[in-house]
């Protein structure tokens, strides 16, 4: 049975998507919940599995590599598997209650979603560099098809756009993986990492392609151009689950290959810096975007934008503190956006708009929905006692720790920056409004439980992360690889 | 082999036809010169001793791919032949991105040189182990046994794709219209009745002759859709608004089959997707045909655009 759960992971979900499409639904959204179900025991059992005794593999038609496919679960898979189930069980409730009024939509979501699901499994357990293409495709077709959920024309354009640079990401992530096996031979991770040495530039040339393909997938500045169009415009709970899952997938697969077969390339004084460059290039330009926005959604896509850059500041530092936070970060922010993507989704919903300034004095009226946003805030700030703290706690450590002060610099301006996004909205929503104006209270449309509650359960469970640091840290062990 | 005169002038054709399509200003004319790179590609792929890979682009790139590309250039309402698309790039900036690719492909081209091949690796490896699988066709053993893991989750792309579409059309227009063709000569409906049946037992051929000789699901399902295709411009299938639940069983058949199929034996092979030697070989055709049938009716309905299907007469 233990050998089974990776496969299950993967399976169960995609198996409950093909149900949707073939039978709806269900009554009272059966199909739906039996669906989630599928998808959430497997995760959770391999989870289970993976803290209890270690690394779990499968070799898939018993073809070992460098023959067949090999699938495994370690830590750091075990994590974000965690992560996914998590967000994605939360997000599903919200999603149950979002698509109530759209049957159309509720179908093609639930047909969707957990094939998304299943992917973004898959990817996280894959152990082959040409899986790992094929699962990263999957990924990310499924998730075009859901931003165009929001059935408007400029929704079309925004997928269109992510089509066309996620295609030309991984025609050059592809690329690169037929360079490495011309010179090994093979496409078992493992079985790379050991024999991809002195390998000279055709190796450098060959990870310059993959990693570029990654950063387009994964939004990094200069290639975050389709992310606010498709985040900031897709329903609520697609947003979530794409600014808190889809994008880390690609950041994921980027931690895996330094870890693995690229690290040698990766690990250049110059790749490093390159690299932490960017990611600092995004924590800047991303928070002054969401600064200047004035649409509430695009605020929180740009946050995105500038959240996954402290990700990539793990390698000029190298080192256990800063792995661990950086996937530390990962989980957090993951967390913390579907939250902050969830309320802003309702706060749209209740005012019938998501515009900034027109939502002077609505605080009162919306006090859940902007208590979880400013509690998820909390965590993308990095205040204490939230997961985020406990993150940018752990790089700023590692980040002295490699005597890299000015990284350190960063995250402590990438931090007062977010701040400032975060209580601009708060700002404005909890302006009193002036008494002379006679300004109603803006009518409001009401919100169910099903909507409700996710929101703040993931808003909660962002400032939790700050206390579950222990066991987190302990599932995901050490740095894998060379390094460890 | 040598480098002959033939490669080189295909080599250097492929090249200038690129060029040629992404630059001609009529739309249809990139088309049609898109469709014409298609088949030297899978001229060149049969050079290269790779017949699968030539039967895959042809069928695919070029047949399925051309005809989707006509039918969005019929829906764009034909613009005025010569009109020139507008760029949204400035001329420096084509130059640019133009120069940047060129000298990214010298690079891999020279890499590719460089790298001693897989000479011992994976693929001789596939090769040596062939009298194993059920099927004795490196590629189809690769694709179905090997790593049939990819193959099985690059099906469930088909799915999303065809959702993907219905939901990109059903945004744009207020009410799915499929493209319930039209012709002006009755010609082409008496053509289509002749080489639809003849169409549909070369994919079938094409499917079954996988097992042992260069096709299989992919390249049978794509001259299936074609065959599909045929119907539809021949009036022999319309469509319909809404999908009936015995298209979306087909739809999903070679994921069902293929997912099922690794799951239920399992536990008594040890591992998902190890099939008993005594059944592999029944249990493969299965799932080629399964997934053949799902192939072609994706792409049938990603041509006619509408969910559903129904006869004409």
């Amino acid at each position: 049975m233990t050998e089974m759960l990776p496969v299950l992971a993967v399976f169960l979900p995609m198996l409950g998507g093909v149900l949707v499409f073939l039978l709806g639904c269900g009554p009272r959204n059966a199909w739906s919940v039996l669906t989630v179900m599928l998808s959430l025991t497997p995760s959770l059992l391999l989870v289970q599995q993976v803290a209890a005794v270690g690394t779990v593999e499968h070799h898939l038609g018993g073809w070992a590599p460098p023959l067949g496919i090999r699938l495994m679960a370690d830590g750091l898979s075990a994590l974000m598997i965690l992560l996914t189930a998590v967000v994605g069980g939360l997000v599903s409730m919200h999603a149950l209650g979002h698509f109530a009024e759209r049957a159309n939509a509720a179908r093609n979501f639930w047909v969707l979603w957990p094939l998304l699901w299943g992917s973004l499994n898959a990817l996280f357990l894959s152990a082959d560099l040409f899986n790992a293409y094929v699962t990263l495709e999957l990924v990310t077709l499924a998730a075009i098809p859901l931003v165009l959920l929001a059935g408007s024309a400029q929704a079309v354009n925004a997928a269109l756009r992510y089509l066309i640079l996620a295609l030309f990401g991984s025609m050059l992530y592809l690329a690169g993986v037929a360079l490495v096996y011309g010179l090994i031979g093979t496409l078992d991770m493992q079985l790379a990492a050991e024999r991809l040495s002195g390998a000279g530039w055709v190796l450098d040339l060959a990870a310059a392609l993959m990693v570029t393909g990654l950063l387009v997938k994964a939004a990094i500045v200069p290639f975050h151009l389709w992310l606010p169009d498709a985040h900031g415009g897709a329903p609520a709970p697609v947003s979530a689950l794409l600014s808190a899952l889809v994008v880390k997938a690609a950041v994921y697969l980027l931690l895996r290959l330094w870890s693995g077969p690229l690290f040698e390339p990766l690990s250049q004084p110059a790749a490093a810096w390159l690299l932490a460059g960017l990611g600092v290039a995004a924590i800047l330009y991303g928070s002054v975007q969401a600064l200047r926005q004035r649409r509430l959604k695009l605020v929180v896509a740009y946050s995105t934008v500038a959240q996954l850059g402290y990700m990539l500041l793990l390698f000029p530092m190298a080192g256990l503190l800063a792995w661990q936070g950086v996937i530390y970060h990962g989980v957090a922010h993951g967390v913390a956006k579907a939250a902050l993507f969830l309320a802003a989704g309702n706060i749209l919903y209740q005012l019938g708009h998501d515009r900034i300034v027109d939502m002077r004095g609505s605080g009162s009226v919306l006090a859940i929905s902007f208590g979880c946003f400013a509690l998820a805030g909390v965590s993308i700030m990095g205040l204490p006692p939230s997961g985020g703290f406990l993150a940018k706690w752990l790089l700023l450590q590692g980040s002295l720790q490699a005597g890299a002060w000015w990284l350190a610099l960063v995250i402590l301006a990438g931090g007062l920056l977010a701040a400032g996004y975060v209580f601009r909205v708060l700002r404005a929503a909890f302006q009193v409004p002036d008494p002379d104006a006679e300004e109603k209270l803006p009518e409001v449309r009401h919100i169910g439980a099903m909507m409700r509650w996710p929101m703040l359960l993931l808003a909660l469970t962002a400032i939790g992360l700050g206390f579950a640091g222990e066991p987190l840290l302990t599932l995901l062990g050490d740095v894998p690889g060379r390094l460890g | 082999m040598t480098l002959s005169l033939f490669d080189g002038l295909t080599a250097l054709l492929l090249v200038i036809l690129a060029w040629r399509c992404l630059v001609v200003p009529d739309l249809f004319r990139g088309i049609v010169l898109f469709v014409v790179f298609g088949l030297l590609l899978a001229l060149t792929w049969a050079r290269l001793d790779a017949p699968d890979l030539a039967l895959a682009e042809a069928a695919i790139g070029a047949g399925i791919l051309g005809v989707l590309l006509l039918g969005t250039w019929r829906a764009l309402g034909s613009p005025r032949s010569g009109e020139t698309p507008a760029s949204s790039l400035s001329r420096w900036l084509q130059i640019a991105s133009g120069l940047g690719s060129a000298l990214l492909a010298g690079l891999v081209a020279w890499a590719l040189h460089l790298v001693p091949g897989s000479e011992g690796g994976a693929g001789t490896l596939a090769v040596e182990e062939l009298p194993l699988p059920a099927t004795g066709q490196p590629v189809t053993a690769v694709l179905l046994d090997f790593r049939s893991y990819d193959t099985l989750l690059e099906t469930a792309v088909l799915l999303m794709a065809v959702v993907g579409s219905w939901l990109a059309r059903s945004s744009l227009l207020d009410a799915i219209a499929g493209n319930d063709a039209t012709t002006d000569t009755p010609v082409v409906p008496a053509l289509v009745r002749l080489f639809a049946p003849v169409l549909l037992v070369v994919g079938a051929y094409l499917v079954w002759a996988g097992a042992h000789s260069p096709g299989g699901a992919f390249q049978g399902g794509a001259v299936l859709a074609a065959a599909g295709v045929l119907m539809a411009l021949g009036r022999v299938l319309g469509t319909a608004p809404n999908v009936g639940w015995l298209l979306r069983l087909l739809m999903v058949l070679g994921l069902l089959v293929f997912i099922s199929a690794g799951l239920l034996l399992m536990p008594t092979e040890g591992s998902f997707m190890a099939y008993p030697e005594r059944w592999a070989g029944l249990i493969m055709h299965l799932v080629e045909y399964a997934l053949a049938l799902s192939i072609a009716l994706s792409l049938l309905l990603l041509f006619t655009g509408a969910p559903g299907l129904r006869r004409l007469g």
